[in-house]
């Protein structure tokens, strides 16, 4: 079956940010995305467990979405300006996928 | 000081208070005690409705009165004052950077709804009865202090570049956050059904009340030990002290407010844990928004590790005694 390259961007960041980078997505355009609950990890600042947590502060998800190389660069320069000062990480990936007209 | 002395052992001795200190040594012991998150999320909408539904139903028997005018007005004041007296004092004991300091005032001039809810009962406890429309006074005294603190930090949001759609977001999620719109949700629905609503749900406000605050208090006792555990790493000597003078500074500049609005002794009470209280939910969410570079580890360490459990187990029963001194009652 035939495939199609798309990128895949994936952000961890801290619950109290999640409304800023997916309104980040929504201006670039992007077509979708999904958000997943972090249960616990570990990073720069320490490690952390949402049920030994009260409130968001500190409390992780990962966002995902998959888009077009184009989307993905300006995708990337939003993301970049809400997430600088926070706690988190991005990445961008190579990706294939099935129906390429949904992205 | 004799009865400052036997409303501590009255309080101590509650239950409530019992399970958050079994909690609290639990975990600074090194027990894994812990709740799931979604359960202590339950059990924390369930007192904000109690405790909301409550004071609707008192307010539906009190009716409107000027009181609770002033009293609102008085919330809205405090919580604004409170942090500049914080902001100043932390400026002069601490090198923290503005807006650290900033960050630190947010939490002191906002409140803890769950301290809140811990002086209501420790109030019905000893028979002081506050005014049912101090729940609305707790809702009030939420925002402005956030407000301030953005001030004092010379709006870093402005600095980073911030859209005007997240801003708007930051106040909409400050002003909307779960506690709120359930506490003031039910504080209508009680103010609107009155006697005959509480004697419908009556099994389910008042029988358990007790017994999931201590369940709920149990948990956070371990989150407080947790909290405390972390201050010891990151908190300097006079930054704990801080945390365990500043709320009785706030409760000092709340009693002239007390009186002007008129409140009885226990609507005082509450005022006074209510400036005494610092935030460790809300405010903490909105700082990580709009002062990203305030580290939580200073300003959660100090409000849930040091702040809050002094004021459950000192603090309440001493600004209940205050205020039974200084309104009578």
């Amino acid at each position: 079956m035939e495939t199609h390259a798309k990128k895949q961007m994936t952000i961890i960041c801290e619950v109290p940010v999640v409304g800023r980078m997916t309104r980040a997505l929504d201006r670039v355009g992007v077509t979708g995305y999904t958000v997943f609950n972090a249960h616990a990890g570990k990073g720069s600042a320490g490690s952390w467990d949402e049920d030994r947590m009260i409130g968001d502060t500190g409390r992780m998800v990962m966002i995902v979405s998959v888009m077009s190389a184009e989307h993905a660069e300006q995708a990337t320069d939003e993301i970049y300006k809400v997430i600088d000062p926070q706690m988190g990480i991005v990445t961008v990936g190579d990706v294939f996928v099935l129906r390429p007209e949904r992205f | 000081m004799d009865s400052i002395l036997q409303l501590a052992a009255a309080n101590l001795l509650s239950p409530p208070v019992l399970f958050f200190i079994l909690g609290f040594l639990g975990s600074v012991a090194g027990s894994q005690l812990t709740l799931p998150e979604a359960m202590a999320k339950t059990l924390s909408i369930y007192l904000m409705l109690a405790i909301g539904f409550k004071g609707g139903v008192a307010l539906s028997q009190e009716g409107f009165t000027t009181a609770l005018l002033l009293a609102l007005l008085a919330g809205t004041v405090l919580s604004a004052l409170i942090p500049l007296i914080a902001f100043f004092i932390l400026r002069l004991i601490s090198d923290l950077p503005r807006y650290e300091l900033a960050a630190v005032a947010a939490h002191y001039g906002s409140i803890s709804i769950v301290t809140f809810v811990a002086a209501t009962q420790a109030a019905r406890a000893i028979g002081l009865m506050p005014e049912g429309f101090m729940v609305a006074v707790a809702a009030a005294m939420e925002t402005p202090a956030i407000l301030v603190a953005l001030y004092l930090a010379r709006s870093s949001a402005e600095r980073q570049g911030a859209s005007e759609a997240d801003k708007g977001s930051l106040m909409h999620e400050v002003f909307l956050n779960s506690s709120v719109v359930v506490l003031m949700g039910a504080f209508v629905i009680g103010a609107l059904t009155g006697e005959e609503g509480m004697q419908a749900v009556d099994g389910f406000i008042n029988v358990p009340f007790t017994g999931i605050l201590c369940l709920f208090l149990l948990d956070m006792g371990a989150v407080a030990g947790r909290g405390m555990a972390q201050a010891r790493g990151v908190l300097t000597w006079r930054l704990v002290a801080f945390g365990l003078i500043m709320p009785f500074i706030g409760a000092a500049v709340a009693i002239p407010f007390a009186v002007v609005a008129g409140l009885s002794a226990g609507g005082a009470a509450l005022l006074l844990t209510l400036s005494a209280s610092a935030s460790y939910i809300a405010v903490p969410a909105a700082m990580r928004l709009a002062l990203p570079e305030a580290r939580p580890s200073i300003y959660l360490s100090l409000s849930l590790g040091v702040t809050f459990p002094m004021n459950l187990t000192i603090g309440i029963p001493s600004y209940a005694a205050i205020a039974q001194a200084v309104v009578g009652g």
